[in-house]
Formats: C-alpha cells, sequence, structure tokens
C-alpha cells in the first residue's frame, strides 16, 4: 500500500511524461488502496426487467429469468450508459504557474486529475469528454467510452500549452449550450477569473440540469505567500508588473484571497455543486478523495 | 561682596562630545532601507489580482507602517548614541534644572593680602565660605581642582581633578592665608595648564575668588606682567567660563612698615646705631600720631608717635645702643590696623665685641713705627699704656712668613701692607679665605714686586683682584708732585662718613707716591678713591662671599702723609669693618626667599636645626653635607615673617638669628575693581557685577538624562518588535514609550 501511495505523490508524478503511465499509475494505486471502486454505483444499480426486443443487446439478457419462464428479459439499469462526463480544463495562462517548491505547475497537475479521471470512467464503460478552455474552448472531444478515445485525451492534453486569459463564465455559457445531455461536468480551474461571471456560467450548467463538480487547484505559494525579500510580480494573462514588499502585504494578500476561497465555497453550496480545493503539493491521491467521497456521500444519499 | 559671573540662561552640550559621531550611525537604517529596496528577485505570478487589490488597499498603510519601524530604528540608534555621549542641559533658576558635570577649577588668592580683616571674618575667611559653597552645591560628577594664589608655597593644591566633595571640602578648610605676595600669573598659568586635564568633561570652569589687588592683578609698573596675566585671562576664557568672584573691599586704609635697615650688618657693644624705618600709608586720609615702637629680644625699648601722611613713604630713625655681645631681634611695630601682619617688621642685628684683624708687615724695621703695619696698627687700636683702648678692632701683626701657617678663620679681615712677593701657595690661601667670606685689603709700598704681584695675585685667571699693576707714578725721595684725593662725589658707603665732613681731611691728604694700575672689565669690582690725576686710588672687588680692598699706595709715611692725618683712623677702620661684613652674610630675607647660611669650619661636623617663628623646626645637615665646598647652607621654608633661630645643636655655639620679613607689594590694597578687567575676557556677557542678595541657585545634572535615554531605547527596541508583530500594538506602545520618556524628562530634576 505503501508502495502504491509514493506513487500518487506529486513529486513521483513529475517524473512520468506519460500521461497514460500516470493515470493508470494514480488510479490503480487509488483502487488498490480503496478496495472500493468511487464509481461503482454509477451504472450498476438494477432498476427493472423488460421484455426483449429485437436489436437489443443480447449482453443485458436475464438468463435466470428465462431459465426460469422461457422468455427473455432484458435487466435495465439506471442511467447505465447513457453516463457521461465530461472533464473541463482549463487551459489559460495563470495553469501554467508553478512557485519554487511544487513539483508541478497547476496545468500539470489538473491534467494529472483530468487524466486519472478520464481512465475511471472509461474504464467502467462509460463516455468521458474532454474540453480544454481559456477564453474560448481551445479543444472539445466528445464524449466516449472507447479506450481508444482516451489515448485521444491524453494526447490533446499533452500538445495543450496553457495560454491565453482565461474567460471560463463565457465559455461555460457556450458549453452548456453545445452540451444538451445530462452530464456530469468536472471542472478543473484555479477560477483566476472573473468570479459572478464563473458562477453564472456554473449556474447554467445547474440549470441544464448538468451535475456539476468543480476541483479548484491552487499552487501552494498562491496561498501561503511565502516570499520574504521583495518581489517584483510579473502578471501572467496581461496582468501589469507589480513591485511589492512581502512580508508587509503578506496579510493582506492572504485576506484577500482567503476572501476569494470563500466566495468560490459559498456559490458552489448554493449551487448545489460539489467542491473540492486542491494544492498542487497534495498527494493525488487527496485530491481524489477529497473530490470523489464527497461524491459519493452525494450520490448514496 | 562682588560677583562676576557668567551665567548662560540655558545651556545644553555633551560630556562627551566625541561619541555623538555614533549619530552617524543612525543612517545605517536608512541605508538598508533604500538597499533592500534596491535588491529584489522576480517571478511570475497568477494570482495577481489579488495582490494588485492588497496593494492597492494596504499601500498606504504599509508605507506609514514601514515609516514608523524606520524611524523607531533610526530613534534607537539616535537615543544610544546621544546617551552614550552624556548629554547635560542647564536652565539657571530656571524650569529645568539639569547638566553635565562640570571641570571646576578653583582658584582661591591666599597672598598675605587677604589676610584683611573685615567685621566679621577676613578675606581669606571668606573666600573659603565661598569656594566651600561652590562645591558644595556641585553635582555628583563635578571634577575639582584647586590652586592658590601665593608665590613661593606650592599652588596646585588639588592637581588630579578630584570628584570628591569631602576631600576637597577637606583641602579648603586646610587652607591657610600664606605671609607671601600673589603671582597672580603663575597661578592662572596653572590653572590654564589644569584646563587641559579631564578631558572627558566638556563644560570647564575657573572661579577666581580673590580680593583683586591692584598690584598682583595689574602690576601697572611694569607692562609685561600685566600684559601677562591679561593675556592669559583671554586664553582660559576660551577654553572655559570664567567666573571671577570679588571678595576685596575697596577705599581701605592700610598702615605699613616697608623697610627696617642699618648701614652697618652689625653693631659692637655700647657703640649706638641708627635704625632706619620707612613707614608708608597706603590709603587717602593722612593719619595723626601713630605709635611706632621699637622692641629689643622681646624688650620694648622705645617708641614715637609720627604722623603719616597719605599715600606717602615716611622716613624716622631710631637709635639704640647693645650692651650685649650675639644675635639681637630687633622689631618695630606700628598701631595694629585691619591687616596686622605688615604692621610689624623684623631685623637681627649681631653685636661683637671685637673685630680680629691680621696684619701682615712686609718691611721689618728696627726703628719705631718703621714696619709698614705700625701706623695701621696705631689707626685701629690707638692704645696706650696707661689707658687701654676699649675699641672693637683687635689688630694682630704677623710678618710675610707667618702668613701660610696662620689659621686665616680666626680673623674678620687680613691687612696686607708692602709685602714685596707672593708665592702661588699664599695666593690659594688668601683666595679660599676670600670665597668664605674673609676680608682682604691690599695695600702697597716701596718693596712691592709689580710683575709677581701681576703674576699671582692679579693674574687675570687665577688672581684675586682683575687688574694689572703699572709703573709707581710720583717719587717719595723727591716730593715735588703732591697728589690728593677725589673722592668720586661719596658714592661709596665706605667713606660717605666724610661727606660733609671737610675737616676730616680726606680731600686734603697728600700723597708723594703711587702705582699706576689698570683695571679690567669686571662687573664685581668698583673704584671707592680716586687720585687727582684720575689714578684708582683705592679699589674694591667681591670674590665669592667676600670683599678685597686695593689700596695703591702705601699705609705708612713713605709714600706721603696721609698715616698722619686726620682720615687716616677712621677711613682704615671703616675699611675694616666693611670688608670683614662678608663673614656675617645676609642675614635677612623675604617671605618665600631663601636664607643663606654661612658656615665655619668648625660647624661642619655639627647638626643644625632651623627653628622658625612658627616653632617648626627643620634639620639641615644634609643640605650642609651637599654644599660643604661653599659652606653655605640655603634655607628655603621661609614661608612665615618673624625671626627665625638657627640652632647648631651644641651648646658651645650661640644660636644665630635671620630675620624674615614680608613683601611690601601686598600692602597696598588698592582694589583694581571688575571695571579694569574687561568683560570680553568672558565667554558670555556678564552678568551684574553686584551680586548681593541671593543667586538662584545653578542646578544641574546629567545621570538621569542618559538613563532615561537608555530606558527609552530599551523600550524601543520592545516596540520595534511589536509593531512587526501587530502593527496596531506596536504603534500604541510607541506613543506610550515617547509620551513616558517625555514625561520622565519634564519631571527629571
Amino acid at each position: 500500500m505503501e508502495d502504491y501511495h509514493k506513487y500518487l505523490d506529486p513529486q513521483t508524478l513529475a517524473k512520468v511524461q506519460n500521461l497514460d503511465l500516470a493515470a493508470r499509475q494514480i488510479v490503480e494505486g487509488y483502487v488498490s488502496g480503496s478496495h472500493k471502486s468511487p464509481f461503482h454505483g454509477f451504472s450498476a444499480e438494477f432498476a427493472q426487467h423488460r421484455e426483449y426486443s429485437v436489436g437489443d443487446d443480447l449482453r443485458y439478457v436475464d438468463w435466470k429469468v428465462y431459465a426460469k419462464s422461457d422468455r427473455y428479459y432484458l435487466k435495465q439499469y439506471e442511467a447505465e450508459t447513457n453516463f457521461t462526463c465530461y472533464i473541463l480544463l482549463d487551459c489559460s495562462e495563470s495553469m501554467r504557474y508553478r512557485s519554487d517548491n511544487a513539483a508541478l505547475s497547476k496545468w500539470e497537475y489538473g491534467r494529472l486529475v483530468a487524466a486519472a479521471l478520464a481512465y475511471v470512467v472509461i474504464k467502467q464503460q462509460d463516455a468521458a469528454g474532454l474540453c480544454t478552455v481559456n477564453d474560448h474552448v481551445v479543444d472539445f472531444l466528445r464524449p466516449s467510452s472507447q479506450p481508444t478515445h482516451l489515448k485521444q485525451m491524453y494526447y490533446t492534453m499533452e500538445h495543450t500549452e496553457p495560454t491565453g486569459e482565461s474567460g471560463l463564465g463565457k465559455v461555460f455559457h457556450e458549453l452548456a449550450e453545445r452540451i444538451s445531455r445530462r452530464s456530469l461536468i468536472i471542472v478543473i480551474s484555479d477560477l483566476f477569473d472573473d468570479l459572478d461571471s464563473v458562477m453564472l456560467g456554473l449556474k447554467h450548467f445547474r440549470h441544464r440540469k448538468h451535475d456539476v463538480s468543480l476541483l479548484q487547484v491552487i499552487d501552494p505559494a498562491e496561498q501561503d505567500f511565502p516570499f520574504q525579500e521583495p518581489v517584483l510580480f510579473k502578471g501572467l494573462e496581461n496582468l501589469p508588473e507589480q513591485m511589492a514588499e512581502p512580508r508587509s502585504l503578506k496579510k493582506a494578500y492572504q485576506a484577500e484571497f482567503e476572501t476569494f476561497l470563500k466566495t468560490v465555497r459559498r456559490g458552489c453550496r448554493d449551487l448545489k455543486m460539489d467542491y473540492g480545493l486542491v494544492r498542487t503539493d497534495q498527494s493525488l491521491d487527496v485530491a481524489l478523495s477529497t473530490f470523489l467521497s464527497h461524491r459519493q456521500s452525494r450520490i448514496g444519499s | 561682596m562682588t560677583e562676576l559671573a557668567l551665567h548662560p540662561i540655558f545651556a545644553f552640550g555633551f560630556a562627551s562630545p566625541w561619541l555623538l559621531m555614533g549619530l552617524l550611525a543612525a543612517g545605517i537604517p536608512v541605508l538598508i532601507h533604500l538597499l533592500h529596496k534596491r535588491k529584489f528577485i522576480e517571478t511570475e505570478w497568477a494570482a495577481m489580482k489579488f495582490l494588485l487589490i492588497a496593494t492597492k488597499k494596504y499601500s498606504r498603510r504599509v508605507r506609514f507602517e514601514q515609516l514608523l519601524v524606520l524611524l523607531v530604528r533610526c530613534l534607537i540608534i539616535l537615543l544610544l548614541a546621544i546617551a552614550f555621549s552624556r548629554p547635560y542641559w542647564s536652565v539657571q533658576g530656571g524650569f529645568f534644572e539639569s547638566a553635565a558635570p562640570i571641570h571646576r577649577i578653583l582658584v582661591i588668592d591666599s597672598s598675605f593680602s587677604m589676610r584683611w580683616k573685615g567685621d566679621e571674618q577676613s578675606l581669606f575667611e571668606a573666600a573659603r565660605e565661598l569656594a566651600r559653597e561652590q562645591v558644595s552645591d556641585s553635582n555628583t560628577g563635578d571634577a575639582f581642582q584647586l590652586i592658590q594664589i601665593s608665590n613661593s608655597s606650592p599652588q596646585a593644591l588639588i592637581s588630579r581633578p578630584s570628584r570628591q566633595q569631602a576631600y576637597v571640602l577637606d583641602e579648603i578648610k586646610r587652607m591657610q592665608p600664606t605671609e607671601e605676595y600673589g603671582n597672580v600669573g603663575q597661578a592662572l598659568q596653572t590653572a590654564l595648564d589644569f584646563l587641559g586635564q579631564a578631558q572627558e568633561l566638556a563644560q570647564k570652569e575657573v572661579i577666581v575668588i580673590s580680593d583683586f589687588q591692584a598690584q598682583s592683578w595689574t602690576p601697572l609698573q611694569s607692562d609685561q606682567g600685566s600684559s601677562r596675566i591679561r593675556s592669559l585671562m583671554e586664553a582660559i576664557s576660551k577654553k572655559a567660563t570664567l567666573v571671577l568672584k570679588d571678595v576685596g573691599q575697596t577705599e581701605e586704609t592700610n598702615l605699613a612698615v616697608i623697610d627696617l635697615s642699618s648701614k652697618s650688618v652689625f653693631a659692637t657693644v655700647n657703640q649706638p646705631i641708627r635704625l632706619g624705618v620707612t613707614l608708608h600709608n597706603y590709603g587717602g586720609l593722612n593719619q595723626g600720631q601713630v605709635n611706632l615702637q621699637l622692641f629689643v629680644d622681646g624688650q620694648l625699648v622705645n617708641q614715637k608717635q609720627v604722623d603719616l601722611p597719605a599715600n606717602t613713604d615716611t622716613q624716622t630713625e631710631f637709635t639704640h645702643r647693645f650692651s650685649k655681645v650675639g644675635d639681637h631681634r630687633m622689631e618695630v611695630r606700628l598701631a595694629e590696623d585691619r591687616l596686622p601682619l605688615d604692621n610689624r617688621r623684623w631685623k637681627v642685628m649681631p653685636v661683637k665685641k671685637e673685630i680680629n684683624v691680621l696684619l701682615v708687615n712686609g718691611r721689618q724695621s728696627g726703628e719705631v713705627m718703621g714696619r709698614a703695619t705700625d701706623y695701621l696698627e696705631l689707626a685701629l687700636s690707638p692704645s696706650l699704656k696707661e689707658q687701654p683702648w676699649q675699641g672693637v678692632i683687635k689688630p694682630h701683626v704677623i710678618s710675610e712668613g707667618e702668613l701660610t701657617n696662620t689659621e686665616l678663620s680666626l680673623y674678620d679681615a687680613v691687612v696686607i701692607c708692602d709685602v714685596a712677593l707672593f708665592t702661588e701657595n699664599e695666593r690659594d690661601l688668601l683666595k679660599r679665605y676670600v670665597k668664605r667670606g674673609g676680608g682682604l685689603i691690599i695695600s702697597l709700598g716701596e718693596q712691592v714686586n709689580a710683575e709677581n704681584y701681576n703674576q699671582t695675585i692679579f693674574q687675570p685667571d687665577n688672581g684675586l683682584l682683575p687688574l694689572k699693576l703699572l709703573n709707581r707714578r710720583g717719587d717719595a725721595d723727591k716730593p715735588t708732585t703732591l697728589f690728593e684725593f677725589d673722592p668720586l662725589k661719596y658714592q661709596h658707603p665706605v667713606i660717605e662718613i666724610f661727606k660733609g665732613n671737610p675737616d676730616a681731611g680726606l680731600e686734603t691728604t697728600h700723597l708723594y707716591e703711587y702705582f699706576q694700575t689698570e683695571i679690567l672689565p669686571d662687573p664685581n669690582t668698583r673704584l671707592i678713591l680716586n687720585f687727582d690725576t684720575n689714578d684708582p686710588a683705592v679699589i674694591e672687588s667681591t670674590l665669592g662671599r667676600g670683599k678685597i680692598i686695593l689700596i695703591t699706595t702705601s699705609l705708612d709715611r713713605h709714600w706721603g702723609t696721609w698715616a698722619i692725618w686726620p682720615s687716616f683712623p677712621p677711613m682704615m677702620n671703616e675699611f675694616v669693618l666693611y670688608a670683614a661684613t662678608g663673614k656675617w652674610g645676609k642675614r635677612e630675607s623675604l617671605v618665600g626667599q631663601p636664607l643663606e647660611i654661612v658656615t665655619q669650619e668648625s660647624q661642619r661636623t655639627l647638626s643644625p636645626r632651623m627653628i622658625t617663628p612658627g616653632e617648626q623646626e627643620f634639620p639641615l645637615r644634609s643640605v650642609l653635607d651637599k654644599n660643604s665646598e661653599s659652606r653655605t647652607i640655603s634655607f628655603n621654608q621661609t614661608f612665615q615673617s618673624g625671626i627665625y633661630e638657627l640652632d647648631w645643636g651644641t651648646s658651645a655655639a650661640e644660636k644665630t638669628l635671620f630675620a624674615v620679613n614680608v613683601s611690601p607689594l601686598e600692602s597696598d590694597l588698592r582694589h583694581i575693581g571688575p571695571q579694569v578687567i574687561p568683560p570680553q575676557y568672558f565667554r558670555r556677557q556678564a552678568s551684574t557685577p553686584n551680586v548681593l542678595n541671593e543667586q538662584p541657585q545653578e542646578q544641574s545634572s546629567e545621570a538621569g538624562l542618559s538613563e532615561i535615554m537608555l530606558l527609552t531605547v530599551l523600550a524601543l527596541i520592545v516596540v520595534e518588535q511589536l509593531l512587526l508583530w501587530r502593527f496596531s500594538v506596536g504603534a500604541l506602545s510607541f506613543l506610550a514609550v515617547m509620551l513616558l520618556s517625555c514625561l520622565s524628562l519634564f519631571f527629571q530634576r
């Protein structure tokens, strides 16, 4: 178990170039640690029987019932193969940030999480789609449950550079219109954007009855503000430079940042969305379990 | 009482100003601050939005906080530097009273004019009281040095700055007025030298307490002394605050005996001796019928009433006849006034029974009155068989061959008469004798070998007299040319008795022959008599302590009629007595000046001691050993006026007496007053010169100031930490600390 855990450490994962391998590593490490897949209840819930009609998939024929009654019945499950999952991955420039103490940038970390989730979902025969966004939709992969699709997703993520300003609110509206089918939408972003418009976008998803989960990825330096010496901060996403005396500014900054996190958390609660906050120095399983255990408890309820 | 003082209204300074260099260190936080700003790291930043908001919101406050922290840090260093420099302030009689320790040099006049008695106390007591007040009112930390204005007594009483009040007070208490005159220039010079000490005390004060007697303070007679005192005062006032405290009285009268003298150094039994007394009335009013008394050996023997006109010398005389042999104490006493010390004057008069004179005869003769010394012997001791001579001079005749075998020290004078030759041995013998105070009279004559004389006793380097015998002039065998004496206006004291006395026949003395001489220039040689040909007749010179008289003609009838002329006996007596005075030495001196004691060969083994008028004893043994060659002892401890007794330590020898008198310089009490000392000698403007009523005491302190600053520094260090930890708490505590230190400065007195 210990051995597996080490594969979830961002320091270790940073060395793994292959996203496929990394995702597998994460999931297997995670699953073997918990014995029970958190995705188990997704599509295995038995709902009812219905009579077989021509064209139905023979896989779902209940052979036990046929043996007793000599009739063909099919087992039907809740949300069975209709389950689709969209992973919205923020690839704006701000995601590029990596502090000195962190092994992975927010982008790399978020990408790993996305890859792991996609792996889990597709492993369960469900469809997973990927959408990388900044102020527009950069890549959009339609959901599919084909294993080759997973490769496609990995390839896309590996070949995307985090650039451009973020304009999540607008993009969310656009996607909400675009995704017609009820889906699980997992947003992975630092949310360094106009929070009101982002929340409106998320609200739009909720309005469309989507199940939205928000995974906010931040760098530890962004929360701890560990600087001592005077620093010239060069803003990403076309924000201006700022010379600052960190020791005196730390408290003010941290207050601002905490307010921001608090607003996000409150917004998610209001919209009844899952919300998880991960720091890039946290182990991947912590990130996943925070996120997934929330989910599980909510679904289970 | 007059006070010339300079009181600053407000004074602020530093006891250790060089430590203020530490103030430069206050620039260090500023420098660090500036350097700090320049050095920075660059980084990309995603959460810029929050940073910008935070910066915008807090930048003003941050800047304020930074400035306050910087201020506190600078304050810490500034206060530390100031505290180490030991700051002080001083407000005279004012609200705040605080100052740094002061280096005070007290200069107290202890010259004898300070003995002037006022109604309650003497000037010196008043001065001492003032000095004591100065010391008692001082603050802890003040350093004192003490100087007295005296002459020969040690002037520096406390020569190292002392911070112990008790010690300084004790020294002041032990001070006594001297009987010396005040050497102001020397005392001021000492004060100036002392100012170089105690460098750590920046504030210096020289307090001069004196009666400001004109004679000592502005010796107007000598411009040099006056300008020296002025330049010294100027130099002092440049380095320190000069405070003059005048205890002198103006318009004082003072009577003084300024001289007591007699013409002869010694007296003889039953011979009347005249004493001249010079009195002076220092004052603007004539004094009539002042009692003047003469004491001999402590007994009142004579007195008279004298009138003393204002500001002039008055001469008067006493005549006294001594009946006993030995040293006698003589004292004149003027009626007492407020300064009694100078109303008495002492003199020692040695009274001899006989004066032993050795006559060396150079010409033997079987005839009556044929020897070269016969007329002289008769002139000195005209003894007849029926009526023995009672005179004091006892002549003893020897032949020239006996000279080397005679103990010369037994004789007061030696007269050489017509001796043909001198050996070098004889020359040395005579020379030694003269050097030790013996009197030598050389007369010439028929037998004299001029060449031998010039080679022995008149030899320029080793001889007795610096002259040269030339040819003889005139011819005694054929007395065609007569020579007479020219008394040279009777300037020499030896022939003064002939002045206005033509019957004595000095100028009518006839001489037939004499030796011409060439006198070599020498400060110790002078003429007593000339011939009318302008050639020297009688020449006087001194050698060592003794006197030599050369008579260029003979003392018998061969070369003239002088030996039978009326002028001969008195002149010979005068010459012998005059030559013999060297044996006694000077028996008087002024206070502070040394006494010269002449010792005899027989006294060399004794252990003499000097007894002062104050009954103090000083053994002289060691001094005697050192100066055995000259046989003179110098006695320097003449700090008191009066009669000094020299006890030879044996009953055989009588005590030798010495008189020591005060200098008449101090008797003149005329006051120089503050108006003569120009105010520019002071560093600051003088305050009112007459301050009789209470003056606000100047108080000062510095210890508290440094302590408060150091405590503030400590508090500020804590405040700095508080500011960094929680600004609001730090700011509040900063205000509290500042308030507290201001309050404690305010209340610190």
